[in-house]
């Protein structure tokens, strides 16, 4: 007699389980021990508790902190001429997005808000994997603007037609499948 | 054996309801043997003479099967579809499988588990069917429609707000980089290959990362559930 009833899941199996990253046929045997073990369902939803709960902290964290705003209605009109500025502004900044060399990691590329942004992306090392999209991303991934390359070159040149305001963007690597091969951190500030 | 191999990516067509549908158990069997006995596995268990009871109308085999499968059913239910009508659903599923398998629709017993799950899978499929064909119906009266929130009621919610107070401050204790590491995994869902070979960490470093966040969680969690209980006492 064989059943998966007699075997707990493991954590990396209900983390998997959680993600939706569980093949098509191994899927069946972890749902099959989740009818039986309470055990299992119950760890399972605490993990999912736990990822909902980092999700909503994440977020959360990442929008931008309120507490100067009654300050800002008496700065208000400098503000505004702040911001303006820049926004009117033609200027082209380059940036390098650098991948890590050696295992050592490369920082975080910086920009400032309301600029023209021409992104040299390293490619370098990707060179047999048809690189064929670059996409940017800001920090909940919704995406913002995307390219096709030729594949040709391993620092291609990106001219952004938008312009990004202040926080943390990603900008992606694709092949021609979608599979996302290198990811690069732009922080605009 | 390598967690690795666990899963391969195997694309598998949906099956009818009979036992070949029911998984590749003895491979799995084998796995994760250390971590399910330090679990407390539940014992292996042979089906046969149940479904047989349950062949021959025995009401206390029906008690059983009930008793055995009707919290799993109810939590897949519940993760699909939503808690709306929960209770109506479990009873219609194990009435569809007590049917089934008095109808000689299980061939072989042992694979009672596999012809629970595609039943209760079939279940979910039409119940999410005939809501969005409902919702379709009533689009012109704009009638709300019968799709469930699996956003949870609003005393869920706010356990899910609660929660994340205690998860912000166990990422406010954590450097930017461990913080980002986190981040990338469990909101942005990138695999734990692709974040140890972009940040430079070995499968270890990663996991110790993740378990010492959950452990703090933990910590934090059962301390502000004690202080509750203080203030209740006080009270």
């Amino acid at each position: 007699m064989t059943n998966n009833y007699s075997h707990c899941l493991t954590d990396t199996q209900l983390e998997d389980y959680a993600f939706g990253r569980v093949s098509p046929e191994a899927v069946a045997d972890v749902e099959e021990h989740l009818l039986v073990c309470s055990d299992c369902q119950d760890r399972l939803q605490a993990e999912e508790e736990y990822i909902a709960a980092f999700r909503v902290a994440a977020r959360t964290a990442q929008r931008p902190v309120q507490w100067y705003k009654p300050l800002a209605a008496a700065a208000c009109l400098v503000m505004a001429v702040g911001l303006w500025l820049p926004f009117s502004s033609t200027k082209v900044d380059s940036v390098d997005l650098r991948a890590e060399r050696g295992g050592v990691l490369a920082p975080a590329a910086t920009a400032v808000a309301g600029h023209k942004l021409e992104l040299r992306v390293d490619l370098a090392g990707l060179e047999s994997r048809n690189t064929a999209r670059l996409q940017i991303v800001n920090a909940t991934g919704a995406p913002l603007a995307e390219t096709r390359l030729d594949g040709t070159s391993v620092a291609p040149m990106w001219t952004l037609n938008r312009k990004l305001g202040a926080g943390t963007y990603w900008v992606r690597a694709y092949d021609s499948g979608g599979k996302q091969l290198r990811e690069f951190k732009l922080d605009v500030e | 054996m390598p967690e690795a191999s666990e899963w391969s990516v195997v694309e598998t067509p949906e099956q009818p309801v009979d036992e070949t549908e029911s998984s590749n158990s003895e491979q799995n069997g084998k796995l994760g043997a250390d971590e399910a006995a330090a679990a407390g596995s539940p014992p292996a268990r042979s089906w046969t003479p149940l479904v047989e009871q349950i062949r021959a109308g025995n009401s206390e085999a029906m008690t059983e099967l009930y008793r055995t499968f009707s919290r799993g059913i109810r939590y897949y239910l519940c993760r699909q579809l939503g808690s709306q009508d929960l209770e109506d659903k479990l009873h219609d599923t194990f009435l569809i499988v007590v049917q089934a398998i008095q109808r000689d629709e299980l061939r072989d017993p042992e694979k009672l588990m596999g012809f629970v799950r595609t039943v209760v899978r079939r279940q979910v499929a039409a119940y999410i069917d005939d809501a969005v064909h409902t919702r379709r119906d009533f689009t012109d009266l704009e009638v709300g429609g019968r799709v469930p929130d699996i956003r949870g009621n609003p005393e869920q919610r706010a356990m899910v707000d609660e929660k994340a107070e205690i998860m912000t401050k166990v990422l406010g204790g954590i450097s930017r980089r461990d913080r980002e590491i986190l981040t990338r995994f469990y909101l942005y869902e990138q695999t734990q290959e692709q974040i140890c070979e972009e940040m430079a960490l070995t499968e270890t470093q990663f996991r110790l990362l993740k378990s010492r966040a959950k452990a703090r969680f933990g910590e934090m969690g059962k301390r502000k559930l004690e202080r509750g209980r203080i203030l209740l006492r006080k009270v």
